[in-house]
């Protein structure tokens, strides 16, 4: 099995075999975090094409000072944002009305869900509210940043993440996903 | 164990962080496509090719219709003069050139022949003249200007003269004269050719050996030891070919050639290569060009009045001296630029002979028949304004409807990737006729070129 190191240098080198090797190694999860930001596998494959092209253009940038996944993840997300950004007219109205039925206090329990429905149920929320979702929740950053990344207001960005997460808790309900509801002050 | 989540974030963090789905193939491909189009070698075998098709295209196009003398030559002369004649060269090469001068001697002699008009100057003195014509003109110019009759039809020997007042003469590719045999050209032509559609298919019935094909596999990346492995498959190629024809001729002239093919094969170690193109062909026309000019051919000394000297009772003249001018014909050749289209049927078989990681080496041999199918003659130009007469005798060899040659060929064909492969060849090839309808020599020509270009695996 040929190191992290080895690919790394070998891609560097231009040579095709190792680019093959990266691809093949990280092309699976890279997908996965196409898929999260994207609404169909289309969109994914295409996100993941221009982010691989970008990995191989730049990887003789990385110097190896953090974790190399990690680096290429980032470049995922920054294309797929890009490309929600460029391709896809969002709007955050589509999911204003559904979000007033439940109270913030609630403690729910879930069972784990198949990937599959998961990925599809965040699928089913609009660009600008998965595009919340993925970067407070998967990638970490703040609301602030989010506010700065998505061209939006930080309260804009809280507000959407609390209705992005009611729309998912109502189609895990709607799929019998939902073990049992716990009201805090009951 | 509970392994239940407690809210929405755990959830989606637990269910989809290091969530991964294997992408299709087809993305692979593309990354591999696009990495390719960005790589350095992309870039080298564009040059390669581009410099292919420029050169083609200089040898194909940078042909002209410019008039080229070759060896002017006076073919008669024949005198016409309003004057006394001397047909004595000491006696012109020793003239003084004073208009009134005492010449006793000569005087006498050009007395004798006063009555002599349009004498038919011997071959024995046409070159005498023509020196005298280039070291008398200067000296003699204003009388030339004065004794040059105005153009007009005349007939000198067998040849047909017309008037020189008419637009510069301009003939067609035709020849008027066809018994005359043909010149033997220092030519330059041009044969570019077009192969047409083929496929191609390869089978790797070897396993475990490495096969010449290997660009026509999957697109993926695969070991460096599967490289020229191939499975059955459709392949396409385009291809640029410079190439030098020997004529074979008495002048051994050499002509270039352009071939641009799209081809394609079949087979496996042994594979065959059919295709369909087209063949334009440059060639030059040739044209024999007599024509007829008054050119001073010496000079004469005119006795304009005498007296007695009283001393010595001798005559003394009073001469004047005039120019001499005659028709003489001259004769010079011209080139124009023919194109010929032909439809070309090339069918090769192969073998491939060694393989060496990304490189395969292989021999190929063939033959194409060709068939005219358009020509372009312009013919040419030729002005002269001191010409009295122009006749262009068109002896351009004609082409024939139809021809085969035999082709062999060793290539080397290197793979970018599994579907792409840059090729180049050296060729050979003979043709079982010759080329022209008519020939001074039946000598089949022969040509050798460089094919270089890019197959693509279809499927």
């Amino acid at each position: 099995m040929i190191g992290d190191d080895k690919i790394i240098e070998g891609c560097k080198k231009g040579k095709k075999s190792a680019q093959n090797r990266l691809y093949e190694k990280y092309s699976p999860v890279m997908l996965g975090v196409c898929l999260r930001y994207c609404s169909n596998m289309a969109d994914a494959e295409d996100v993941l094409q221009e982010g691989f092209i970008k990995v191989f253009t730049y990887i003789k940038n990385f110097r190896g000072d953090g974790s190399f996944e990690g680096w290429v993840r980032r470049i995922m997300v920054n294309t797929a944002i890009t490309h929600i950004k460029k391709n896809v007219k969002y709007s955050y109205e589509d999911i204003e009305n559904i979000s007033s039925d439940y109270q913030e206090d609630e403690e729910i329990a879930y069972s784990p869900v198949n990937p599959e429905i998961m990925i599809k149920v965040l699928q089913s929320l609009p660009a600008g509210y998965r595009s919340v979702v993925n970067l407070y929740i998967f990638e970490g950053y703040s609301h602030k940043e989010i506010g700065g990344i998505m061209g939006i207001s930080e309260s804009t960005s809280k507000s959407q993440l609390s209705k992005a997460k009611k729309f998912i808790r109502r189609k895990l309900e709607e799929k019998n996903l939902i073990l049992k509801t716990v009201t805090s002050n009951g | 164990m509970d392994d239940n989540f407690n809210n929405i974030e755990e959830l989606l963090k637990g269910t989809l962080d290091g969530y991964g789905k294997q992408p299709s193939p087809k993305v692979w491909k593309a990354i591999s496509l696009r990495l390719f189009f960005r790589s350095s070698l992309f870039y080298a075998s564009a040059i390669i090719f581009l410099i292919g098709i420029g050169v083609g295209g200089y040898w194909l196009f940078n042909g002209s219709n410019t008039v080229i003398t070759e060896g002017k030559t006076v073919i008669n002369t024949a005198v016409e003069s309003d004057g006394f004649v001397s047909n004595r060269t000491e006696e012109v090469l020793k003239a003084e050139q004073t208009i009134e001068q005492t010449h006793l001697d000569n005087t006498t002699k050009n007395l004798k022949n006063s009555d002599i008009r349009n004498t038919n100057v011997s071959n024995e003195l046409e070159n005498d003249n023509n020196k005298q014509i280039k070291n008398l003109s200067s000296a003699s110019a204003n009388a030339d200007n004065q004794k040059k009759p105005n153009g007009k039809d005349l007939v000198t020997g067998d040849v047909v003269a017309h008037d020189i007042n008419s637009s510069p003469y301009t003939v067609n590719n035709k020849n008027n004269y066809p018994g005359l045999p043909t010149l033997n050209d220092n030519s330059i032509s041009f044969m570019p050719s077009v192969y047409g559609m083929a496929v191609n298919s390869f089978k790797n019935s070897y396993p475990g050996s490495i096969n010449m094909n290997s660009a026509y596999s999957n697109f993926e990346l695969v070991p460096k030891s599967d490289y020229g492995k191939i499975n059955g498959s459709f392949s396409t190629g385009l291809f640029i070919m410079p190439e030098l024809i020997f004529a074979n001729d008495t002048n051994n002239s050499k002509k270039r050639a352009v071939n641009v093919d799209l081809t394609g094969m079949y087979g496996d170690d042994f594979f065959l290569e059919a295709g369909l193109g087209v063949s334009i062909s440059d060639d030059d026309g040739k044209f024999d060009i007599n024509y007829s000019q008054y050119d001073s051919i010496g000079y004469f000394y005119q006795v304009n009045s005498f007296e007695i000297d009283p001393v010595t009772g001798e005559p003394v003249f009073k001469t004047t001296l005039e120019g001499l001018y005659d028709t003489v014909d001259y004769r010079t050749s011209a080139t124009s630029n023919n194109r010929y289209t032909y439809l070309r049927i090339p069918v090769y078989v192969g073998y491939t002979i060694r393989r060496f990681k990304r490189l395969s080496l292989y021999l190929k041999a063939g033959g194409i028949y060709s068939i005219l199918v358009s020509s372009y003659e312009p013919g040419v130009d030729y002005v002269n304004d001191n010409a009295t007469s122009i006749v262009i005798n068109d002896e351009t060899p004609q082409r024939i409807n139809s021809y085969f040659k035999l082709s062999a060929s060793l290539g080397i064909s290197y793979s970018l990737s599994n579907r792409v492969n840059l090729t180049l060849e050296p060729v050979y090839n003979y043709y079982m006729q010759p080329i022209y309808e008519r020939r001074a020599t039946n000598k089949s020509p022969w040509s050798v070129g460089l094919r270089f270009g890019v197959l693509i695996k279809l499927k």
